[in-house]
């Protein structure tokens, strides 16, 4: 059975980024965004 | 140039929603961009990289791939995006900047290609694209937070 999902709009739904966040957080426990890509960040790479 | 225009990093939208040192800057430029004072591009690409870092990682359990899968199409859909597809000859640009720094990876280099050829600048949060000096020779490579 499928989960309803919601597609749009995802930037005025909190509850919704808090839920793909922790979906994320345990998924990809004490990873980055670059490190799910593949990527490495350079350290201070903003600065 | 456009100077409100920017090609958007696959690492942009992933910094959304995981947690780091990146995230507040992600959301804000992203914000930006719903509020109409960016326009952001992206391409197959963008999505494409996404999609197959999720699709074939063998450490995320089947169940769960699904729900990612779809909160990276929500997140493509929820966000004001213009999807950029090169055109005839528009390729030529490619070789140009894959000479200019070999130390950075073929996606990010057609990454790269497509802001170059939209002559708009290109905004991650990826180092080796952000300090390569030889890039910065072709095209302007922003972190989000400096463009706000």
């Amino acid at each position: 059975m499928c989960n309803e999902h919601k597609f749009g709009g995802l930037w005025d739904d909190p509850e919704r980024i808090k839920k793909y966040e922790k979906l994320f957080e345990d998924a990809f426990p004490g990873q980055t965004a670059l490190d799910i890509l593949h990527r490495k960040p350079a350290k201070d790479a903003h600065k | 140039m456009h100077t409100n225009s920017f090609y958007i990093d696959s690492c942009i939208f992933l910094g959304t929603i995981i947690k780091d040192e990146n995230t507040r800057a992600c959301k804000s430029f992203i914000s930006r961009i719903q509020n109409d004072v960016f326009i952001g591009y992206i391409s197959s690409f963008v999505t494409g990289e996404m999609i197959n870092s999720i699709l074939y990682d063998d450490n995320i359990k089947s169940t769960i791939k699904s729900e990612i899968l779809h909160v990276i199409l929500d997140m493509i859909i929820s966000t004001k995006l213009k999807n950029f597809v090169p055109i005839n000859n528009d390729m030529k640009v490619y070789s140009e900047l894959r000479k200019a720094d070999s130390r950075i990876s073929e996606s990010d280099i057609i990454h790269a290609t497509y802001a170059k050829i939209l002559d708009i600048p290109i905004v991650t949060t990826d180092g080796m694209l952000l300090k390569s000096q030889g890039l910065k020779k072709h095209i302007d490579v922003f972190y989000p937070a400096n463009v706000l």
